[in-house]
């Protein structure tokens, strides 16, 4: 029996399924074995040591020395070495839970190291999304031992972990919400989305929706050179937000990439004690407009994980990296009718805007393709066949449409610097999580953060054209590897990268930056409790018994009345001695 | 006994502004007891107006604790308190909200009247005027500058009550004797020396002269006639009146030493008050004292500039003045073309009342001058005859013979705008308006006679909203005709729409009636061109087929 097959037979025992999870996966991208001095090897992922070369053993006690009680959880199985020094300084503890985000890289140490007794003294939790783990703990991350290492290798999923946890202890019920996204543009879905999670979460959301602006906006682009008049286009609608703001009266507002707000705006609302988030989904090289709008939030969400330092550096005052997702409910696996197969339906697809290097890319490729989207005006003719209904913008749920019917999605980042691949691309575009959550088969270019968002046996990744004709050509003729990449990208989406998550995660980090409802939110019966006539009193008391309840949710009940009341026609009256009030304080 | 509540929740300058209202009502109704609703914190100005029972809201306290969502119950039991007392004796007979907000309309919705004016809450609880005076203050704010009237007439107009009328407001003794204490105080001698009062800030900036040119004109005014400049205002004032009032030998600065009643009868020692357009022009001008008014960025004298006889007014000769509402200017030249030599003319004319030859100053300034005209209405006369006021004069006539008579039957109009284009306008209008009341009455003779399909409506409903956006396109296109077309619009929107008959009825009554002065003046003889009018064709109205 080998090293490996030791262990997988002590997990077996009393975690099969975990055993047999670990037994099916693969190595990670980037682990190396190394040797050491005591004759047993430590391992290195992506350019970090989980142990000490020399010495694993002897770091490994030293660094449970300091701790004073057994934890509830360790983060990092790493190669065993600390969770052994812990079982031996509290032989008398509890069971101890051990998670593991990567299966494969249990297999490695598994096939290195007889730790069999050591499995039949802890429970391992492996590749265990941060939503799933946060929901059945019992101890706060302060309790948490996080095998150091792990604080680098899996930052993403202590990050993770760590909001959902401040999200599920946070202080009160619903925060009110307004939601802001661009006049138009890719980063306009995402913040429908957002909106449609917030909501899901119970929060009170509003959307400032500017396509309105839409027709304006693109005429004044079009027939203006002049920057300066669509600065003042955005002047505009920056004011209009803050109307916006002060008559839903938000505890956060949540900007979009692209959302057409200034910076005098954004101090007038920050002196109105309003906390204010940016989730910028779009190139920080490319794009450099943060470096005016993040020193002024409270929270500046981006897509890069690199792009953290300068924009830290910018004066931020905190910035976290969060990746994008799919929506729950929408992004799905749809059964198409016959008619829809045929339309949307291809052994190739590509869903997006005409960039430089999928143009190039596309017109070498030489496979048949169908290209959905816009922006491809003036393509080489080659790709003017592939090209579907001459270019028109393709809708969010007709793309859905497209992913469930094509074998094969092809996903390319874009990129106006290079022929093709960019081979240092970082962020993940929303598409991979799209298609991933729709369970449809992508192959996708490798960026660098994808890594650390599914593990290898969940995309089919591609990094050059002679790569991406290979795949092609493999996954077209193998049909079951394609359904089995599509079924553990989606469970990994459904598990991790859901907007319903992020959005638990952004107010996760809010709330550890202090943002708190700004109403006690009391109920409807604390506030008929305070009332001094019993006819308020009982007034009050229609409302439902549980949730805040302010003036605000009252004149919303009574507008829906045809005869109002004497009680009615007073709170109507007083919302609008309310609204005078703040459109006075606007306007002074 | 009648009774009647006015709710007028505004400033002290407005309160003063009632007081015609408050005596017409007197005249007109000698038995009725009159009541006003009011902020608060204008209860020194209120307890010097005539009025039988003044009910103060205390709307400061009410904005505090609606600030706080925690307090709002606070808030509730202010109001319904308020409310409820309103209500103790029953309804009024007649309640006029003369404050244009959504909270005061929704306020007087709390008291119980038999009839209402001014704004109110409809069915639908929107915010509408409920009467045509009420509806053509609304509409004159897409154009103000096209608008004739004083708010006190209008809001006289409203309650169907005449002029000429004075602002009215009590001064005692105890007053003037303080006033005297005060001046003795500060090293003046009350009996024999000039005052001239200053009112050198206002409720914004934008409507404030400059401080140096108030400086030089109390020196011109000392320098020539040996005046005494009081300068006046409440105590946040107090620096900017100092400043003046240290460049301008004698003058006094009284910023925040006055209250209304000292202020009231310093006013009455004065002998002219020189003065954006403040709550202080309107106190000079309930006392007796003529008024001087530096007319500059947003004001527009004509709406509430110094209600009465012998008032004088400078503005600066610019086709935005005065700015349109909720505009912010950024190069407000109208105050630098405004100089203290004009003021100081204007003041010593309006000092001694004097009649005779009008100063004139030339093509950048414009002065006027206030009178009453034939029917007791405040007008503010330019001194140098101006084309410019000439359609001012059109839309006088218009709005006399839409208001003054009833909407079915609107008085007559004698005066058509002199300029052809103008002209042109108008009679597309009033041809608009005929083919639509011609249409309504085919809409309703039709269904009268056979119920109409759905497809049918639809064809009429389509064929009246492109005249009504012929009208509207009209507006947009000639801002005179602007609130002319929105007027008809309100009004139209505050029928009752239970019976699409009614509607109709009342729609198109309205719009004939709106036509009719024009259609029937356009066939008089024109002063110009003896009735060569440019009428095209295609304008020519339909015949009406008569109520």
């Amino acid at each position: 029996m080998t090293t490996l097959e030791k262990n997988l037979s002590a997990l077996r025992e009393r975690q099969p399924e975990t055993a047999a999870r670990v037994e099916r996966s693969c190595t990670p991208d980037g682990l190396e074995r190394i040797e050491t001095p005591q004759g047993f090897p430590v391992h290195r992922l992506r350019g970090r040591l989980l142990h000490s070369q020399r010495d694993p053993e002897r770091e490994a006690r030293k660094q449970i020395a300091r701790l004073d009680r057994p934890p509830g959880l360790v983060v990092g199985f790493g190669d065993g070495f600390h969770i052994e020094a812990l079982l031996e300084r509290f032989p008398g503890a509890e069971e101890i839970t051990v998670v593991e985000p990567e299966a494969g890289l249990l297999r490695a140490v598994f096939e290195t190291r007889d730790l069999s007794r050591l499995l039949s003294r802890i429970r391992l939790a492996v590749g265990r999304a941060p939503a799933a783990l946060v929901r059945d703990l019992t101890s706060a991350p302060a309790y948490w031992y996080v095998h150091p290492p792990v604080e680098q290798i899996q930052r993403r999923y202590l990050e993770a972990a760590r909001a959902l946890w401040s999200y599920r202890s946070r202080p009160q019920g619903p925060v009110r919400i307004l939601v802001v996204g661009p006049v138009y543009g890719g980063s306009y879905p995402v913040a429908c989305y957002a909106k449609e999670a917030l909501s899901r979460l119970g929060h009170e959301v509003a959307f400032a929706d500017l396509s309105a602006f839409q027709g304006g906006y693109r005429e004044l682009e079009a027939w203006s050179r002049d920057r300066n008049l669509l600065v003042v286009f955005e002047e505009l609608l920056s004011r209009f937000l803050e109307k916006r703001a002060e008559a839903f009266g938000p505890d956060l507002v949540l900007f979009l990439a692209q959302a057409p707000i200034r910076e005098e705006s954004l101090k007038r609302l920050r002196e109105k004690d309003i906390r204010l988030a940016y989730w910028f989904v779009e190139d920080y090289r490319r794009m450099t407009y943060w470096e005016r709008i993040a020193p002024l939030t409270d929270v500046f969400f981006t897509i890069q994980r690199e792009a953290e330092g300068p924009m830290r550096a910018a004066g931020t005052r905190c910035v976290r990296y969060l990746p994008l997702a799919a929506l729950e409910g929408f992004h799905e696996p749809l059964p198409l009718t016959e008619e829809e197969q045929r339309r949307y339906g291809a052994d190739l697809s590509f869903v997006g805007a005409g960039y430089p290097n999928r143009r190039n890319f596309f017109a070498r490729l030489s496979r048949d393709l169908r290209i959905w989207g816009n922006e491809w005006e003036g393509a080489a003719p080659v790709l003017a066949e592939m090209i579907q209904d001459q270019g028109r913008r393709v809708s969010a749920e007709e793309s859905v449409r497209i992913f469930n019917a094509s074998r094969i999605n092809l996903n390319l980042h874009s990129s106006i610097c290079h022929d093709g691949v960019d081979p240092h691309g970082d962020f993940v575009n929303p598409r991979t999580f799209e298609i991933a959550g729709c369970r449809a088969f992508q192959l996708v270019d490798r960026r660098s953060l994808l890594g650390e968002l599914f593990e290898p046996d969940e995309l089919a990744l591609f990094q050059d054209l002679e790569d991406a004709r290979d795949k092609i050509d493999h996954f077209l003729s193998h049909e079951e590897e394609r359904l089995a990449y599509a079924r553990r990208g989606f469970e990994r989406v459904r598990q991790e990268h859901t907007y319903d998550l992020r959005m638990q995660e952004m107010l996760g980090v809010l709330y550890e930056q202090g943002l708190r409802s700004r109403s006690k939110g009391k109920s409807a019966r604390d506030w008929a409790q305070e009332a001094r006539s019993p006819e308020l009193r009982q007034y009050l008391e229609q409302f439902p018994a549980q949730g805040p309840v302010e003036l605000e949710d009252i004149v919303g009940e009574i507008r829906k009345k045809n005869n109002p009341g004497w009680e009615d026609r007073v709170f109507l009256a007083l919302m609008a001695f309310k609204e005078e009030s703040t459109c006075r304080g606007s306007c002074s | 006994m009648q009774r009647i509540l006015l709710v007028n929740l505004m400033r002290m300058g407005d309160i003063l502004q009632s007081t015609p209202v408050v005596a017409g009502l007197r005249r007109a109704y000698p038995e009725a007891e009159i009541h006003l609703a009011f902020n608060e914190a204008f209860a020194e100005t209120v307890c010097r107006i005539d009025v039988d029972k003044a009910h103060p809201l205390p709307m400061a306290r009410l904005r505090d604790a609606l600030a706080s969502p925690e307090r709002f119950l606070d808030a509730f039991g202010e109001l319904e308190r308020f409310g409820r007392r309103l209500n103790e004796k029953g309804p009024y007979d007649l309640l006029f909200n003369q404050t244009p907000s959504p909270a005061a309309a929704a306020l007087s919705d709390l008291v119980e009247a038999r009839a209402r004016r001014g704004m109110r809450l409809d069915e639908a609880r929107s915010f509408v005027p409920a009467d045509p005076y009420s509806a053509y203050l609304v509409a004159m704010m897409s154009n103000r500058r096209a608008n004739p009237f004083h708010l006190v007439d209008i809001w006289l107009g409203t309650l169907g009550l005449r002029g000429p009328a004075s602002l009215r407001m009590k001064v005692t003794d105890q007053d003037m004797e303080r006033a005297v204490d005060l001046l003795r105080a500060s090293g003046a001698d009350p009996e024999r020396e000039l005052f001239v009062g200053f009112q050198v800030s206002a409720s914004q900036k934008e409507k404030c002269w400059s401080e140096e040119g108030f400086a030089r004109l109390g020196r011109q005014l000392e320098r020539n006639l040996g005046a005494r400049i009081l300068l006046f205002g409440v105590s946040e004032e107090r620096d900017l009146s100092r400043r003046i009032a240290s460049a301008v030998p004698g003058a006094l600065s009284l910023a925040g030493r006055t209250g209304l009643g000292e202020l009231a009868a310093l006013l009455r020692r004065a002998a002219v008050l020189v003065t954006n357009d403040t709550g202080t022009q309107h106190v000079a001008a309930a006392v007796g004292t003529p008024v001087v008014v530096v007319s500059v960025g947003p004001v527009f004298f004509r709406e509430t500039g110094p209600y009465g006889e012998g008032h004088r007014v400078l503005q600066a000769r610019l086709p935005c003045a005065p700015c349109s509402f909720h505009v912010s200017c950024s190069n407000p030249v109208c105050k630098d073309r405004i100089r203290p030599d004009h003021v100081y003319t204007l003041a010593v004319w309006a000092m001694r009342r004097a009649q005779g030859p009008q100063p004139d100053f030339g093509p950048e300034v414009r002065s006027y001058r206030s009178g009453f005209d034939e029917r007791g209405r405040l007008q503010y006369e330019p001194d140098v005859p101006d084309p410019d006021d000439e359609i001012l004069r059109f839309h006088k006539e218009l709005w006399t013979a839409l208001l003054e008579g009833s909407e079915t039957q609107p008085g007559p109009l004698d005066l058509l705008p002199a300029d052809p284009k103008t002209r042109r306008r108008w009679d597309r209008a009033a041809s608009v308006l005929e083919r639509a009341s011609h249409l309504m009455d085919r809409m309703r003779t039709e269904s009268v006679r056979r119920p109409l399909n759905a497809q049918e409506w639809k064809r009429l409903g389509d064929e009246l909203r492109q005249e009504e956006e012929e009208l509207r396109g009209l507006a947009r296109e000639a801002e005179e005709l602007s609130p002319f077309v929105h007027y008809l619009l309100i009004r139209r929107e505050c029928f009752p729409t239970a019976s699409p008959w009614a509607f109709l009825r009342m729609t198109s009554d309205l719009y004939r009636a709106a036509a009719a002065p024009i259609l029937s003046a356009r066939t008089r003889p024109s002063p110009e061109k003896g009735g060569d009018f440019p009428w095209s064709d295609r304008n020519c109205a339909t015949p009406s087929p008569g109520p």
